[in-house]
């Protein structure tokens, strides 16, 4: 049985008359402890498709179609209380911008431990020492410091690092990532990847992540969706996808990465040069 | 390596800007804290200049003191033509959301008291270049999306006649399809007006894409500079080596 499963999923936007399809009808599946990627350009629907799983659609907006099964038992069909039980504990995810789902008024330590008090029967004690350890797995410095700290003291990288803390001291079996890496520096981009992947196969957890940046999911992925405009255009390994896309728009896409191999400038006075259009 | 067969030999020895030993500082109560330290560069007329680095290197702050919005502790900033213009990452947040683009674009015009009929002209002149339809400049900053929005900003830099831009992560924000397009539309107008742009960006590859000249910028230093293609081969400090890395080539 797959991990998660999801089946002609649609989604639409309701502030408007007659509502707008945002995702039309989109089907993948996930195995336990795989990363799959999901890229696309900002309306592609990926957003969307992330924020249904776990029910974290905003108001306007709602599943108009399709199933999400997680386990073989569907997300979309369950009881809040169901869901309650899923989500944090099953499934967790991070976001581009830990700052905004970071409580500014609570300490670091607090807030990785939020998991454990809603999902497990854990002694403070033992709530202290989780929260120690996966401080120290995700290589935040000086845990028994950092952990009385509020999240506008550290950095954004160590926030970002906090925010996987929380989402993994649960030991979910998926983590969804939407787009962790983009406010970040390359150097911590790097490190927070390679962390990613380093948790990936130390617990074996399946991670979906979504990003608009091709050569992040290139190199943490071990699968690719492409969307556009809310359907899948091309799905495939990272190396059929890159090296071989079968679709335009991916190739439009791929080529539209910036590359260190010809320079755009460069290019251009060439052109100009020999008469060429330009 | 540069073409130098393409661009004119006079120009490139003249300079638009020198910074000598510039050094700056943020005071908040008694507490100081340094933010630049003996900067000096030259940004040539005709090249677009890179500027690389991490959050907090002090980017930012270099193009304040050259705008004048900050005054450096020491040193000295030469300027040979008129102020820069500016281009930011979202120019959203400088554009009035009340009024339309044409307005917005007439302003400085206005003030200048250029007469209505000839600001009309130069605005929709303008428009076409950074490839902005007629009917788009009648709408509002919000009923565009952030690659038309980005052409507004470069609109705006360059409609009071400046030469001299400084774009600060002009193309960070936006999608890589949108994001070539600006970076095209960018270099065939610094082609076409002869513009000097000094190109701040975090992302090295698109700094490869687009730059003459690239330098390296570490905890308010300048750490490294050279032509693109020798620092990207060649790199001499380790710090540019571990941007390098990090940011492997897709």
């Amino acid at each position: 049985m797959a991990l998660l499963e999801v089946n002609d999923l649609k989604i639409s936007f309701y502030d408007t008359v007659p509502p707008t399809d945002v995702v039309k009808g989109i089907s993948f599946s996930m195995e336990e402890g795989e990363i799959l990627g999901i890229v696309g350009e900002s309306g592609s629907g990926k957003t969307q498709t992330a924020l249904s799983i776990l029910q974290l659609l905003k108001s306007h907006s709602d599943v108009s179609g399709g199933e999400i099964l997680y386990r073989g038992s569907s997300l979309t069909q369950c009881t809040k209380e169901e869901l309650q039980r899923i989500r944090g504990k099953e499934i967790s995810m991070i976001f581009q911008e830990p700052m905004t789902s970071l409580n500014p008024v609570l300490t670091i330590g607090a807030q990785i431990e939020e998991g454990l008090l809603l999902h497990t029967k854990d002694d403070p004690k033992e709530r202290r020492q989780k929260v120690l350890d996966i401080m120290r797995e995700v290589e935040l410095p000086e845990p028994e410091l950092l952990c009385k700290k509020y999240p506008h003291q550290i950095s954004g990288g160590q926030r970002q690092r906090v925010m996987i803390a929380a989402a993994l001291i649960t030991e979910p079996k998926l983590l969804i990532a939407d787009e962790p890496t983009t406010a970040l520096d390359v150097t911590i981009q790097a490190q927070i990847l390679k962390l990613l992947l380093k948790l990936n196969e130390r617990h074996h957890t399946a991670i979906l992540f979504i990003s608009h940046d091709l050569g992040v999911i290139r190199r943490l992925c071990s699968r690719v969706i492409v969307m556009n405009q809310g359907t899948i255009v091309e799905s495939g390994t990272i190396g059929q996808v890159f090296s071989h896309p079968r679709e335009e728009y991916t190739k439009k896409l791929l080529d539209a990465i910036p590359n260190r191999r010809t320079s755009l400038r460069r290019k251009k006075r060439r052109m100009d040069l020999s008469g060429g259009e330009s | 390596m540069r073409d130098t067969q393409t661009a004119a030999p006079v120009l490139q020895s003249e300079n638009v800007l020198e910074l000598r030993h510039v050094s700056a500082s943020y005071r908040d109560g008694k507490q100081s804290k340094d933010v630049l330290h003996d900067i000096s560069l030259e940004v040539h007329s005709n090249e677009i200049l890179g500027l690389v680095g991490e959050s907090g290197c002090g980017k930012s702050t270099l193009s304040k003191v050259i705008l004048g919005f900050v005054k450096p502790d020491q040193g000295e900033i030469l300027h040979y033509t008129q102020m820069p213009q500016m281009i930011f990452q979202d120019p959203y947040s400088s554009l009035n959301p009340k009024k339309k683009i044409s307005w917005i674009l007439e302003e400085p015009l206005r003030m200048q008291k250029v007469p209505k009929a000839k600001r009309k002209e130069r605005v929709l002149k303008m428009a076409q270049k950074v490839g902005l339809l007629p009917e788009q400049i009648n709408r509002y900053p919000g009923e565009l999306s952030g690659g038309q929005r980005q052409r507004v900003g470069i609109a705006a830099a360059l409609i009071q006649g400046s030469r001299f831009i400084i774009a600060d992560e002009p193309v960070s924000a936006l999608d890589v399809t949108i994001q070539k397009q600006i970076m095209e539309l960018m270099i065939s107008l610094q082609q076409e007006l002869n513009l000097s742009i000094l190109f701040i960006s975090h992302d090295l590859n698109v700094i490869y894409q687009m730059c003459d000249r690239v330098l390296v910028m570490k905890d308010g230093r300048i750490i490294e500079s050279a032509d693109t293609e020798e620092l990207f081969t060649h790199p001499k400090a380790e710090y540019t080596k571990e941007l390098l890395s990090a940011s492997l080539d897709s």
